[in-house]
């Protein structure tokens, strides 16, 4: 099933959480374990058994509702969590954008911010200092470029992110619903980067509620449901399915 | 594990700018900057030096001067405390981004290593400056660098542990914090380790990693310190070598086995913080 042109691989992929009730502090867990109380465990399916590949240079939205497993597929994808079965094979630099800012810090200044964060993506420091100007350009701060991050808006931080991972020059993007809170004419920018970013074939994994957008930027769509691949297919096909069952 | 070590040395850009955040962060706002890490190990230096003066009959020439050892002492106990936090602390980090999660408490001990080396400058320049130094400078100064380089390699492994167990129990921090504390009276610091040789417990004492290192690391400094009691002087106590090499075994094992550890449990660790 190996094949050359695929930038993701899934297959047979479950992720099993288990939600631990145990005593979050040692005096807790002895004083339970005098008892004789020991700690239960309950197990939570979050994806049951997926399979599907990306070719190189597809983007391919996501859509399920709340809970369904999506963002614990991204996270899979981006190796934050170990799959409790099966494999998964991701080629390439991977940029991962799961949430605003992630890994940036409230104290330190946007400059310092792209610094901390462009190296987390594996950027180079002296790549870094090169490509400032154009994130800060992209990201439009650059007035702003020396406020700690605490005093920036949600769009600002929002925009920062994107641009630094914009910036890594990934083969494959893995976007989770961050694109939302920036203003009209960023999403604009956004989405006019991601359609760069297909001429150059890099692999875009783009989870998002806003179907005009999944439309607008999707060759092919999962739609998730209850922890399984509910459809699979071209976007316009997928969304209109799910939209009829009035998700 | 050996691949958790190459991957964790391809990342060591980000165990830099990590080590650079920790660093900045701490000095953000404030006029001193870095040498604030210089100021609580020197009053206590300045208070047990006071109060030994008033509380021994005899009073040990320059004693201040052994107790420089503090510095190594407070990088033991700063960074151990610190380390506990290292994964939850980054939480934030850890739930959204992938790197190899052992860089965490390797971050805070390198931030913390660095304050070490900025007293180990200033303790060098003291001695010179009170003409301590070059006269009690001999060989055995060398001894200073696997003295430090074990001691790094204990802090590491505890770090490990004990910042895997605080992800499960948050209160590992503080129990740590407490015995740290314990500990500080079990090292060479308000007594000296000729008096434990005359009570008879010298093998005994040794036997905890730590005092064995910094008794070398004193005695690598400075020459042992004449201890006069009300019957004579007390024979000196020298390297305690046979101890010293024994604490870097138990060191190495700790940290061999506190890593592995923490990369055998790295993903659990992930879904519970």
């Amino acid at each position: 099933m190996t094949n050359h042109q695929n930038a993701i691989e899934v297959e047979n992929l479950t992720k099993v959480f288990r939600v631990l009730h145990r005593e979050r502090s040692v005096k807790g867990a002895a004083l339970k374990w005098l008892r004789f109380r020991l700690p239960h465990r309950e197990e939570f399916v979050a994806l049951h058994d997926i399979s599907f590949s990306v070719p190189r240079g597809q983007t391919v939205g996501v859509i399920g509702r709340n809970g369904s497993g999506k963002s614990t597929l991204l996270s899979l994808l981006s190796r934050i969590y170990r799959p409790t079965a099966g494999r998964i094979t991701v080629k390439g630099r991977i940029a991962t954008l799961l949430e605003l800012g992630a890994g940036f810090h409230p104290e330190f200044t946007g400059v310092e911010n792209v610094f901390l964060n462009g190296v987390i993506l594996g950027i180079s420091h002296a790549e870094l200092e090169n490509r400032l100007p154009s994130i800060m350009e992209f990201a439009e701060i650059s007035e702003f470029q020396d406020t700690p991050v605490k005093h920036y808006s949600m769009g600002m931080t929002a925009r920062l992110g994107f641009s630094v991972a914009v910036h890594a020059q990934p083969d494959v993007l893995l976007v989770d619903e961050v694109l939302a809170v920036g203003d009209g004419p960023f999403q604009e920018k956004c989405y006019a980067k991601i359609e760069e970013f297909k001429a150059k074939g890099v692999t875009i994994f783009f989870v998002s509620h806003d179907m005009r957008a999944i439309q607008r930027v999707s060759d092919r769509v999962l739609w998730i449901d209850n922890h399984i691949i509910r459809a699979d297919g071209p976007a316009a096909e997928v969304i209109r399915d799910y939209e009829a069952v009035g998700a | 594990m050996t691949e958790s070590l190459r991957e964790i040395w391809q990342f060591r850009p980000l165990v830099l700018e990590l080590v650079r955040r920790d660093l900045k962060l701490r000095y953000k706002n404030s006029v001193g900057g870095i040498m604030w890490s210089l100021f609580t190990p020197l009053m206590q230096i300045v208070v047990i030096t006071l109060s030994l003066k008033f509380i021994r009959g005899n009073p040990i020439k320059d004693y201040s001067a052994h107790l420089f050892i503090l510095f190594l002492w407070s990088f033991f106990q700063i960074s151990l405390a610190d380390g506990c936090g290292a994964i939850l602390n980054n939480a934030t980090l850890v739930r959204k981004i992938y790197f190899p999660r052992a860089i965490l408490p390797l971050v805070t001990l390198i931030a913390n290593f660095f304050h070490f080396g900025v007293a180990f400058v200033f303790t060098l320049l003291y001695f010179f400056a009170r003409s301590i130094y070059p006269q009690n400078l001999r060989l055995e100064f060398l001894m200073v660098l696997p003295t430090i380089f074990f001691s790094f390699a204990l802090c590491l492994g505890l770090t490990y542990i004990a910042s895997y167990l605080n992800v499960f129990y948050e209160d590992v921090r503080i129990i740590v914090t407490s015995l740290l504390g314990l500990f500080f009276w079990l090292l060479p610091i308000v007594h000296t380790v000729e008096e434990v040789q005359a009570k008879g417990l010298l093998d005994i004492y040794l036997l905890n990693p730590m005092a064995a290192f910094l008794v070398t690391y004193q005695r690598a400094l400075l020459p042992p310190p004449q201890v006069v009691v009300d019957d004579g002087v007390l024979p000196a106590v020298g390297i305690p070598w046979g101890h010293f090499a024994l604490a870097c075994a138990v060191s190495t094992i700790i940290l061999v086995v506190g890593f592995a550890l923490f990369e055998r449990y790295k993903w659990e660790v992930v879904e519970r913080v």
